[in-house]
């Protein structure tokens, strides 16, 4: 950058910048937001793996390596062969499982169950001087399963020591008894808030009915060679279990999230492509202001070049100050956006405490960075054109906004190009192109920013008598101005495009999703009744277990016809995490029917007899087990293959489901416990008389929640609304960046045109009329850009439901819009441009005629 | 004309047409002018003329369509070769430099920046050439106390009165020491005691500094101060014999 641009920066652009300090502000706003909502985006999703990350390695409690099996499980036994191989220090099996207390206090926690006789010096789950106090054997003698709590709960009367609790297990009711505390530390950290312990013997006690572990945890000794090791492990394991590192565990809890996040990307980056477009419509129309200054600089002899880097120099400023505000506002919103993330998203999966944690100083070198470009990208194109000018154009031409119109046919053949290019990824299922769907939306961002000006040339075209006799003169002069400088305007209707667009895709994205699960339900679900523990559904189908052997108690509730007693074990599977369900494969059709998706009626039958699996579409497709193929799973055996029968839908999880026949599941896993029981009725008696006899019989052996189908769907909603919550504040920062954009556009318009405001004036127009004529203006931008945004959405929409929901998930979802939201989204827009309109048009009422006519400085 | 030497400025032959539409406009056709240092050269005409096409022409902020303008001072205000350059074949930078060295612009409309004192006014072509802040800064004081308004130099140009900004103007055409004044109606926005001050303020620049000043005026109050008027019809060039 030359010294003459640096020496000329102050007098030429910092002064204007100055004089002009709401503009000013308005360019650095739109900077500002678009960085911080990258910033945000950015931070946010290295925090989640951050979390994920931290709370993998506590889990495994230090081990260098994690043996996992499933709900089902490994016998304990294991460790003590696995303690032999060469390099091994210690194999500690351990079990974390959800509890639920029932009295004094009704909470469900986690309990961790270790023998710390086993754990080495450093490192474990429960570390060997971890408990802070304990109980007086006294205490002890009166009986209850021994227990320690979380030093921090100590001064609670439920958690003093000696206290019992009510639990509810697989077993029946226990009871537990405080035997000292634990120091707070990390536990908190990594399994949520009430995380207790106990010796291995006694928390299978607790959990379990048939005493297996659900992870042994490997720590090598100095100096060990990892690879060998692991070698070792699994060639004694033999397929029993799945060996991990914490990272691979970090990875799995991310690959459950990972189409969020992509999300969330790709979300920041339209947030800063939109801050692009404000501040090249924003810097466009600064210059067309400094038109006959920057000429008159030419004419004193600045050259072309100088003119450019000059220029260049003022956006680059502008990038920076704006970026520095971002990278304020950034951190702010990182904080805010986590933590939406966690009380929304986060809880649905797993206990994770969240790093919630500022921008770092990299991330808010590259946001600093992004805003730069933003703004380079924005000012480049005008610059270019500026100093492209002859030295007497300024000075010659009249000051109004007018550019030459660039040729619109050939924007509109470009325009239509890249939106055939999107709709033909779409349709076609991508083309194999990875993370396709990014491209079609990108496609559509390109489309609407070229055919923007000749769609609005089209639209406002032979508007004039209709708005005439619509709006009056207003109307009309609003219209013919929008007309007049459809170029400048156009780019602000692109950024009220792209945010209302947001708006509109995300609802039907909602809605379709929505309409999707909601068909599920109505197809398959046939169940009348749930009995589940408390937080079952929103800690994603995992909680308390119960006996399964209690649905043949159920089952002779006067009443019942059908009674599932439903198992969901999260498994790993190549790199990612499953469901693995166990159903009752013979259940009659009214106790629920499967969506085949590849398969034959009869398919149903071979399930019930264990002859093999269903996969949902999800899993099919991801995994490429179709009918007839065939997928492995650890057994505490060996890895077992098991036939796939037939693809259903299945939208529980989003990583895909295994369906396996309860009995087939027993037998190989030897795990009686259930999750869910979901009951069928008969029709012979009313539903609420059988939820009462339901509700008395658990309540003695294990109580949990009985609730009816519509409650169960209802529960399922909002935890499906609460994922989508992120995207609303993403929103609501969209359409705050366009609103700014509007509001400084018309700004602009309004100074750029003194000479034309005054002229109505001194012709008799009332100063409500300009007003109105600009107030006008704001609602036409709106419109046209709330139009464009309801077909951006749909494209966009269709570009995540049929492309990105495929990738990630396995499964395309029918795109759903809602002609009523579409309505409102427009009116949305409108509303939007008026209020960005009322500011513009009262600076534009005070108008006198003498003073702008005169307008004779310089 | 001074007797024998080569004029500063030349044009041989100039055609200038520019494109409306459809149709092509003659603004001026076939002129030859020369314009020596030390002369004070008015050119008028009515309106549409081609008045200000000319002083454009001659201060290389147009191309000529045809023919040659001849500029024989070099960018440091030197002499320059017998032949000159022809500003028509100069490239854009050549002619920026030009522009803030060796020629210097008054505007009609003064065509002030109105964020820049009349200090910073003055000494913007200083700068626009990379000169020093302070030495621009010095020159710009001294340009301003030529022209009689030292004590304003730190007013904006809103409040300046009109003759006050021309001054402003002729200020910083002059700071940069340039041999060739063009001046667009500089009187055009003055009553006409302001007006003759302006012309004896250019006749006096003409006189004793031998720069060479050409102004475009349909103002005959300009006439007394002429060395030679010539006047532009239709594009077309009728001259007249100098006045004393």
């Amino acid at each position: 950058m030359s010294a003459r641009a640096l020496q000329l920066l102050p007098l030429l652009s910092l002064r204007h910048f100055r004089r002009h300090r709401l503009r000013t502000t308005l360019a650095l706003s739109s900077v500002a937001l678009g960085v911080a909502a990258f910033l945000a985006m950015v931070a946010l999703n290295r925090g989640i793996l951050d979390s994920f990350e931290r709370a993998a390695r506590m889990r495994a409690g230090g081990a260098e390596l994690v043996l996992r099996g499933g709900r089902g499980g490994m016998k304990p036994e294991l460790a003590d062969e696995l303690v032999k191989v060469a390099g091994v220090r210690a194999a500690v099996p351990a079990v974390v499982r959800t509890i639920e207390t029932t009295q004094p206090v009704a909470l469900t926690a986690l309990l961790i169950g270790v023998d710390p006789d086993r754990m080495p010096e450093e490192g474990g789950v429960v570390a060997r001087d971890v408990v802070a106090a304990f109980a007086s054997p006294l205490a002890l003698l009166q009986g209850g399963v021994p227990i320690f709590v979380p030093e921090r709960l100590r001064s609670e009367p439920a958690f003093a020591l000696g206290a019992a609790l009510e639990l509810a297990t697989p077993r029946g009711m226990k009871t537990m008894r405080v035997a000292g505390y634990l120091r707070d530390g990390w536990m908190p950290g990594a399994f949520g808030p009430y995380a207790f312990g106990a010796r291995l013997a006694d928390a299978l006690e607790l959990t379990s009915l048939d005493g297996s572990v659900d992870r042994i945890q490997i720590f090598l000794s100095p100096g060990a060679d990892a690879a060998e090791v692991r070698a070792d492990v699994e060639r004694i394991v033999a397929g029993r279990a799945i060996l991990s590192d914490p990272l691979e565990l970090a990875r799995e809890f991310d690959a459950t999230l990972g189409s969020f996040r992509l999300g969330l990307r790709f979300l920041s980056m339209l947030s800063l492509l939109i801050s692009a477009f404000l501040v090249h419509s924003t810097l466009s129309m600064a210059l067309a202001e400094r038109r006959r200054e920057l000429s008159i600089a030419r004419c004193l002899g600045l050259p072309a070049a100088g003119l450019r880097r000059l220029l260049v120099l003022e956006g680059a400023v502008i990038g920076l100050a704006g970026a520095g505000g971002g990278l304020l506002l950034g951190r702010l919103l990182a904080r805010l956006m986590s933590q939406l993330f966690w009380d929304t998203v986060g809880s649905t999966f797993d206990r994770i405490e969240p790093v919630v944690s500022a921008p770092t100083l990299g991330e808010s070198l590259l946001g600093a960075a992004a805003g730069l470009a933003a703004a380079l990208i924005a000012v480049v194109p005008p610059a270019l054109s500026v100093a492209r000018r002859s030295p007497l154009e300024g000075l010659r031409a009249e000051r109004t906004e007018v550019r030459a119109a660039p040729p619109r046919l050939l924007l509109l053949a470009g325009a239509l190009l890249l939106a055939a290019a999107s709709g033909l990824l779409i349709r076609s299922g991508g083309l194999g192109v990875p993370h396709a769907g990014y491209f079609a939306a990108l496609l559509l961002v390109g489309a609407f920013a070229l055919g923007a000006h000749p769609l609005l040339s089209l639209l406002l075209a032979r508007t004039g008598p209709l708005l005439l006799r619509l709006l009056g003169p207003a109307g009309r002069l609003a219209r013919d101005h929008c007309e007049r400088a459809v170029g400048p305007t156009s780019l602000t209707v692109v950024a009220i495009t792209l945010a209302f667009g947001l708006v509109y895709s995300t609802d039907v994205l909602v809605k379709s999703y929505e309409r999707m699960l909601d068909d599920w339900f109505d197809e398959t679900v046939g169940e009348d009744l749930f009995v589940m523990s408390r937080d079952f559904l929103s800690s994603g189908l995992q909680g308390a277990s119960f006996d399964a052997a209690l649905a043949d108690d159920v089952q002779k509730i006067e009443g019942v016809l059908h009674v599932h007693a439903l198992r969901f074990t999260r498994m790993p599977y190549e790199g990612d995490r499953i469901l693995l369900l166990a159903l009752d494969g013979a259940a009659p059709e009214k106790a629920g029917r499967a969506h085949l998706i590849e398969g034959v009626e009869g398919d149903r039958a071979r399930l019930g007899r264990g002859d093999g699996v269903f996969v949902s579409e999800g899993f099919a497709r991801r995994f490429g087990k179709g009918r007839g193929t065939a997928l492995e799973l650890p057994t505490p055996q060996g890895r077992r293959s098991f036939p796939v029968l037939a693809v259903v839908a299945d939208y529980s999880w989003p990583r895909g489901v295994i369906w396996i026949d309860d009995d087939l599941y027993r037998a190989v896993w030897g795990d009686h416990e259930a999750q869910e029981f979901g009951i069928t009725l008969d029709g012979t008696r009313p539903l609420d008389a059988v939820r009462v006899d339901v509700a008395r019989l658990f309540s003695s052996v294990h109580p949990g929640i009985v609730i009816d189908q519509a409650t169960v769907r209802a529960n399922v909603m909002a935890i499906f609304h609460r994922y989508w919550a992120l995207l609303l504040a993403q929103e609501g920062l969209a359409v705050t960046v366009a609103f700014l954009g509007t509001l400084h556009t018309l700004l602009i318009s309004v100074l750029l045109r003194r000479r034309e405001i005054a002229l109505l004036r001194a012709l008799g127009a009332p100063r409500r009329l300009i007003g109105r004529m600009i107030r006008t203006e704001g609602v036409l931008l709106g419109l046209a850009g709330g139009a464009f945004g309801v077909l951006f959405g749909i494209g966009t929409a269709a570009a995540v439901l049929r492309l990105l929901s495929l990738e990630e998930q396995g499964f395309s979802v029918v795109v759903r819009p809602s002609w009523a939201i579409a309505a409102a989204t427009i009116a949305g827009a409108a509303l939007t441009g008026l209020l960005a309109g009322l500011a513009p048009a009262r600076a534009a009422a005070r108008a006198t005629p003498r003073t702008a006519l005169l307008d004779t400085m310089a | 004309m001074n007797g024998g030497a080569a004029p500063l400025l030349a044009l041989e032959g100039v055609t200038k047409s520019f494109r409306r539409g459809d149709e092509e406009v003659v603004a001026l056709a076939g002129v030859d002018l020369a314009v020596a240092r030390g002369e004070l050269l008015l050119i008028m005409g009515p309106s549409g003329s081609g008045k200000s096409t000319l002083l454009h022409l001659l201060g290389g902020l147009e191309r000529p369509t045809r023919g040659r303008v001849v500029f024989r001072a070099k960018a440091d205000g030197a002499a320059a070769s017998s032949d000159g350059d022809d500003l028509a074949r100069l490239d854009d930078e050549a002619l920026a430099r030009l522009r803030r060295t060796a020629i210097g612009f008054v505007f009609q409309e003064f065509h002030l920046l109105p964020t820049l004192s009349a200090e910073e006014n003055a000494m913007l072509p200083l700068l626009l050439d990379g000169g020093a802040t302070a030495a621009a800064r010095g020159r710009a004081r001294a340009m301003l106390e030529r022209v009689g308004l030292a004590a304003r130099r730190d007013h904006l140009p809103d409040q300046l009165s009109g003759g006050e900004r021309q001054r402003v103007a002729i200020a910083r055409a002059l700071v940069a020491d340039p041999p060739l004044l063009l001046c667009d109606e500089p009187t055009g926005s003055l009553d006409s005691a302001r007006g003759r001050e302006i012309f004896a303020l250019l006749r006096e620049l003409a006189d004793r500094e031998g720069r060479a000043v050409v102004v475009v005026t349909h103002d005959p109050a300009a006439l007394p101060f002429a060395t030679r008027v010539v006047n532009l019809r239709d594009g077309r060039l009728e001259q007249e014999p100098a006045r004393p």
